[in-house]
C-alpha cells in the first residue's frame, strides 16, 4: 500500500514538474515531428498560448523556440493578459506580411508594451513542413536592456498556422543554436 | 518643510476674477500656496527621505531605460515647458519622455516627472500639453506624495508604494511597474489633491502663457476616448489614478473662465511641428494594439485635428486591414488609394494594395503594385517577399 501511495506520488510529481526533458533524436510537439541534436527543456506549466509549447535549452530568459501547433481561425497566438485587451485572431486567409504583423502585435502584448521594444523584417520565402513556408526575423530589446534576436518560421497548412519562434539573447545564446534551430525547422515534418 | 506662500503674487488677480463674477469665483476654496522651498531635499533618515531616494533610484533606472525616448529637440522643448511653467522652481524638476502607446504622466516625490508618447500624440497642442504638466508641477509643490504618506488613512497604499518602488528599484524594472498600471494606481492622490492639482496646475499653465481653457479639453477627450475604448469599463491608467467626476470638466472651465483675460498661447502649429516626425511611429504603435474601438476613435480625433503632414488615409487603410470585418479591406483599398493620389502615402501603402490585389486574386493588379513598392524602395526588407510574389504565374 505504501508503495503504491509513494509510487503515485511519485507520479504526481513528475507530471508537475516544470521542465521535461526532451533527449536529442526525434521530437514531437503537437502535430510536428523534428530532429534534435541537444536536450532541450519543454516548459511543463508554463504555455504561452492555449496551442503553444516553449521549449528552452540554457532557460527562457537566455533562449528559446516557442511551437505554435496549429492555430485555427479565430483563434490568438498568445494568452491574452488581461481579459480588456484581447489579443488579435489568426484567419487562415492571412498572408506572410499580416502573420508577422499578427506575431508583432501579439508579441508586444503578451510581454507587455512597457516591457519590449520588438521589430520585425527579412520576410522571405521558404519551405517549411514541405510545404509553402516563410520566415522573419525578429529583434527586441526588453525593459533592462537586454537584447534578443530570434527567427520565426512558419507555414499555413490545411487552414492551419504552424510556426516555430526561436530566439535568443543577442550577446551568445542566439548565435549558439541558431544552426540547431535550422536543424529543427529542415527536419520538421507533419 | 516651510511653506512658501505665492498668495502674493495670486490675490490681484484673484481680486479682479471675483469682482467680475461678484464673489463667487470658483477660486476660492483652493488653497495655492507652495508646501516645498527651491532646491529642497528632505533628510535622508525621515519616512519622506526615503521615498525620495527610492525615487532617485528609479530615476537612474529611467536615464538607462530603452524606452527613454532621446529626440534632443522634442525633449528641449519639453523642458522648456516645464520651466516656463514651474518658474523658479525649473531646476527642481526632471522630465523624461518614455515610449508607451497609453496616455499618462506621472510625478515622483524627488521632482521626476514621466511623460508617456501615449499623451503626446494624443494632446493636441502646447496649451494642452501644458495642462498636463501643470496638474503634474502642482503635485510635486503641493508636496502631495508626501502627504499622502503621511495620510493615516492611506497607510496601507503608502507601505505598497514604498514596497512597489523599492522592489522595482532594485529590480531595475522601470517598464514593468508602469506597464502594470500598479505604480499609477497605488500612487494616486485623493480626490481633494487631484482637485487641488488641476486648480493650482491651471493656473500656473495660465501665468506660464498657456491658454487655460485647453485643460478641461485634454480631460474631456481622455474620458470620451475611454468610452469608446474595447471595454469602458476598463479606465485609461491615467484615469485610474485620477478620479473623474462628472463636473470636473465644467470646474476646469469655470476656473478657466474666471483667470484675467488676455491673450495665451494655444501652440498648435509649434506643436505639430515638433511632433511631426515621430507622428509616424506613435500611430503605428496605436495601432499595433489593435483595440479597434479605441484606434478608431483616436484617428477620428487625429482627423478632425487636420494636421497636412500625417497621411492619415494611410492609417486608416491600416486600421481597416488589421480589422478585417466584412467590407474592411474595401476601405482598407480605397484609403490607400486615396493616400496615394493625395501624394503623402509611404511606399508600403503600394505594397498593401498589391496584397488586397492578390487576396482578391487580380494577379496583374497586384504586380504592378509591388514593382510601385520596390521601385520606391530598392532595399526593402521584405524585397525576397515581394520578389516571390512577382515571379509567380499570372
Amino acid at each position: 500500500m505504501k508503495r503504491t501511495v509513494l509510487l503515485l506520488i511519485i507520479t504526481l510529481l513528475t507530471a508537475c514538474a516544470p521542465y521535461s526533458l526532451m533527449d536529442p533524436g526525434s521530437n514531437t510537439a503537437g502535430p510536428i515531428t523534428f530532429d534534435t541534436s541537444i536536450p532541450w527543456n519543454r516548459l511543463n506549466l508554463y504555455k504561452p498560448g492555449a496551442k503553444a509549447e516553449m521549449w528552452t535549452a540554457n532557460g527562457q530568459v537566455l533562449d528559446s523556440i516557442i511551437i505554435f501547433k496549429g492555430i485555427e481561425d479565430g483563434e490568438a497566438l498568445f494568452k491574452s493578459q488581461s481579459r480588456q485587451d484581447p489579443m488579435p485572431e489568426f484567419s487562415s486567409d492571412m498572408l506572410p506580411q499580416e502573420v508577422l504583423e499578427l506575431v508583432k502585435s501579439s508579441m508586444t502584448k503578451y510581454y507587455g508594451e512597457n516591457n519590449i521594444i520588438l521589430t520585425t523584417g527579412g520576410l522571405k520565402p521558404t519551405r517549411f513542413l514541405n510545404s509553402p513556408g516563410y520566415t522573419f526575423d525578429l529583434k527586441f530589446t526588453d525593459q533592462n536592456g537586454l537584447k534578443y534576436s530570434g527567427k520565426a518560421v512558419a507555414a499555413t497548412v490545411d487552414d492551419r498556422l504552424l510556426m516555430m519562434i526561436y530566439t535568443g539573447t543577442q550577446l551568445y545564446y542566439y548565435a549558439k543554436h541558431e544552426e540547431e534551430f535550422e536543424k529543427i525547422i529542415t527536419s520538421a515534418t507533419l | 518643510m516651510q511653506s512658501l506662500s505665492i498668495l502674493a503674487f495670486l490675490i490681484p488677480t484673484l481680486i479682479l476674477s471675483q469682482g467680475a463674477f461678484a464673489g463667487v469665483s470658483p477660486w476660492g476654496k483652493f488653497d495655492l500656496s507652495v508646501n516645498v522651498e527651491q532646491n529642497y531635499t528632505p533628510d535622508k533618515s525621515t519616512a519622506e527621505g526615503g521615498l525620495w531616494m527610492l525615487s532617485d533610484k528609479i530615476e537612474e533606472a529611467t536615464k538607462q531605460s530603452p524606452f527613454l525616448v532621446k529626440d534632443e529637440l522634442l525633449n528641449k522643448r519639453v523642458q522648456e515647458m516645464v520651466c516656463q511653467i514651474a518658474g523658479n522652481y525649473c531646476s527642481d524638476i526632471r522630465v523624461y519622455i518614455l515610449r508607451n502607446p497609453n496616455f499618462n504622466a506621472a510625478m515622483f516625490p524627488n521632482g521626476m516627472m514621466h511623460i508617456w508618447t501615449g499623451l503626446l500624440l494624443r494632446v493636441e497642442n502646447e496649451a494642452q500639453l501644458a495642462a498636463v504638466i501643470g496638474h503634474e508641477i502642482a503635485h510635486f509643490l503641493k508636496s502631495h506624495s508626501i502627504k499622502q504618506q503621511k495620510s493615516a488613512k492611506s497607510k496601507t497604499s503608502a507601505v505598497a508604494w514604498v514596497s512597489l518602488i523599492s522592489s522595482a528599484a532594485e529590480a531595475g524594472y522601470v517598464g514593468d511597474i508602469f506597464s502594470l498600471g500598479v505604480l499609477a494606481s497605488v500612487m494616486s492622490y485623493s480626490r481633494s489633491h487631484e482637485s487641488e492639482a488641476d486648480a493650482f496646475g491651471i493656473k500656473l499653465m495660465a501665468d506660464a502663457g498657456y491658454d487655460p481653457r485647453q485643460a478641461s479639453l485634454v480631460w474631456d477627450y481622455i474620458e470620451r476616448e475611454n468610452e469608446h475604448s474595447e471595454n469602458p469599463r476598463k479606465r485609461s491608467v491615467f484615469l485610474a489614478s485620477h478620479p473623474s467626476p462628472k463636473n470636473r470638466k465644467k470646474t476646469l472651465e469655470n476656473l478657466a473662465a474666471a483667470l484675467p483675460t488676455k491673450t495665451y498661447l494655444s501652440g498648435d502649429k509649434n506643436y505639430h511641428l515638433l511632433l511631426e516626425e515621430h507622428y509616424p511611429e506613435l500611430i503605428t504603435a496605436e495601432l499595433e494594439k489593435r483595440l479597434y474601438s479605441h484606434n478608431e476613435f483616436l484617428l477620428q480625433h487625429l482627423k478632425s485635428r487636420k494636421i497636412d503632414s500625417i497621411p492619415l488615409d494611410y492609417y486608416w487603410g491600416i486600421f481597416y486591414k488589421n480589422r478585417g470585418g466584412d467590407g474592411d479591406r474595401q476601405l482598407a483599398m480605397k484609403h490607400f488609394q486615396k493616400a496615394i493620389d493625395k501624394g503623402n502615402a509611404p511606399p508600403e501603402a503600394y505594397r498593401e494594395l498589391g496584397y488586397i490585389s492578390l487576396k482578391d486574386k487580380k494577379m496583374s493588379s497586384a504586380k504592378k503594385f509591388f514593382n510601385q513598392y520596390l521601385e520606391l524602395l530598392s532595399d526593402a526588407p521584405d524585397k525576397e517577399m515581394i520578389e516571390f510574389y512577382l515571379n509567380m504565374d499570372g
